[in-house]
């Protein structure tokens, strides 16, 4: 009888929608700060611009982040598909620990970068131009130009509308990062499930699991 | 010993990852260490270099030729005093604009309300084309028979409302109190607009029609 392929589908789903994460990240940023339609900064681990009236900015250090993330994640999405199609291999444990943990890393430390930022913007904002703003992360608000800076105009008040978003990337981007999870997690069960039948047919490389003894045999 | 070997072979990839690039970047720019966190534009403009400077800088320079022109559409409902006219700008910037609300009040030198002028619905302004901006608002009888007395007929199905800065009208004693401008998110508020510095200055000789 042909054995079935051992595949871990949900590592495999995980790992694709890792490389659409990584391909639509490069043009679509995961938040979004906007200074009404003038001024746009982008922020996504895979890549960083400011825009402002139609001129792109790019800063080189953070250029050279992005693409550290850009190759994590696209190592971590290969190691997770090897893994994948070989869940039962000797090494896919270590594939799996090592590449799972990417994305989550990844997304973790950019909400962090993103809240600090927000903070750090205020607290400059505050503390030496005098103008009272606090960042929106999500959502909008209007950020009133001090009347010093206005040349002593009277009768003049600058409002400039400041929001900011975050973008549908952003919440693709946790999906696989959930999924990266669910593998990891779901990875002991069916090692376990697994097991015996490597035991009793070493040849199979741990092909079926239908209708198989699930019970670890006394010997191990 | 082969988990040994992958074990630190991820640990290496991980690293070199996460180091090479910024160390790269270090290297590329260790004459100038600001150049890391400064966009390379506004580093070469602020090195004095006037093509980076002009490439930095948006394009301006159609900016004086911005006049709207009035379309001929002008309706005016003397019932109530209602008002609606458009007219056409063409947007000199090469990114696209949003003129999301207009707003003021005219008053007489006594503050009482002569009228109100609005724009309707947000109007798009897509670059180097032309976008009709509908304007409408109300006027009070007071300030339509000044008009009436400068010559200024608004039932006249040819009327321009360019006619008002052209009629030699005294607006030395109308003013434009609380206007409201929101252009691409830009709120600007200005609680007293002179009709002088719209209009240019008017001759002193023009005060036939003066508002009293």
């Amino acid at each position: 009888m042909k054995a079935r392929k051992n595949v871990n589908w949900i590592g495999l789903v995980s790992s694709i929608l890792l490389i659409a994460v990584i391909v639509l990240s490069l043009y679509n940023p995961w938040w979004q700060l906007r200074i009404g339609d003038f001024v746009y900064a982008n922020f996504s681990p895979l890549s960083t611009n400011f825009s402002f009236l139609g001129i792109t900015f790019l800063i080189p250090l953070l250029t050279a982040l992005n693409v550290s993330c850009l190759l994590l994640l696209s190592i971590s999405a290969v190691l997770m598909i090897t893994y994948s199609v070989n869940p039962t291999k000797e090494y896919s444990k270590q594939l799996l620990c090592w590449s799972y943990k990417k994305p989550i890393a990844i997304m973790i430390t950019f909400i962090v970068a993103i809240v600090a930022l927000s903070q750090l913007v205020s607290f400059i904002a505050n503390q030496y131009a005098h103008i009272d703003l606090t960042l929106p992360i999500i959502g909008t608000t209007v950020i009133q130009v001090p009347s010093e800076l206005l040349g002593g105009l009277s009768g003049v008040q600058i409002g400039l509308t400041v929001s900011g978003a975050f973008q549908w990337t952003f919440y693709l981007a946790i999906a696989a990062a959930a999924l990266c999870i669910v593998t990891r997690i779901r990875y002991d069960k069916s090692v376990l499930m697994a097991k015996p039948q490597t035991l009793t047919n070493p040849g199979n490389n741990l092909g079926t699991l239908d209708g198989g003894d699930l019970s670890i045999p006394a010997s191990t | 010993m082969l988990m040994n070997k992958l074990k630190w072979s991820l640990r290496t990839i991980t690293i070199c990852c996460t180091v090479l690039p910024l160390l790269f970047t270090v290297l590329a720019y260790r004459d100038n260490l600001t150049g890391l966190v400064v966009p390379p534009q506004i580093n070469a403009a602020m090195s004095g270099d006037s093509q980076a400077i002009q490439g930095v800088l948006p394009n301006f320079s159609n900016m004086s030729n911005m006049e709207p022109t009035f379309n001929d559409d002008f309706q005016f409902n003397p019932s109530d005093g209602t008002f609606s006219f458009s007219m056409n700008l063409t947007s000199p910037l090469d990114t696209p604009v949003t003129i999301n609300s207009f707003s003021l009040t005219v008053t007489d030198e006594n503050g009482s309300i002569l009228g109100t002028v609005n724009s309707g619905n947000p109007v798009p302004l897509v670059p180097n084309q032309n976008s009709t901006i509908p304007v409408e608002g109300t006027l009070s009888q007071e300030l339509i028979t000044l008009l009436q007395n400068s010559g200024i007929d608004l039932n006249d199905p040819n009327f321009d409302p360019k006619k008002i800065e052209e009629s030699g009208l005294d607006l030395g004693n109308i003013n434009l109190t609380n206007v409201n401008l929101d252009i691409g998110g830009i709120q600007v508020h200005i609680d007293r607009l002179n009709p002088d510095e719209l209009f240019g200055p008017q001759e002193s000789g023009s005060a036939e029609g003066k508002f009293r």
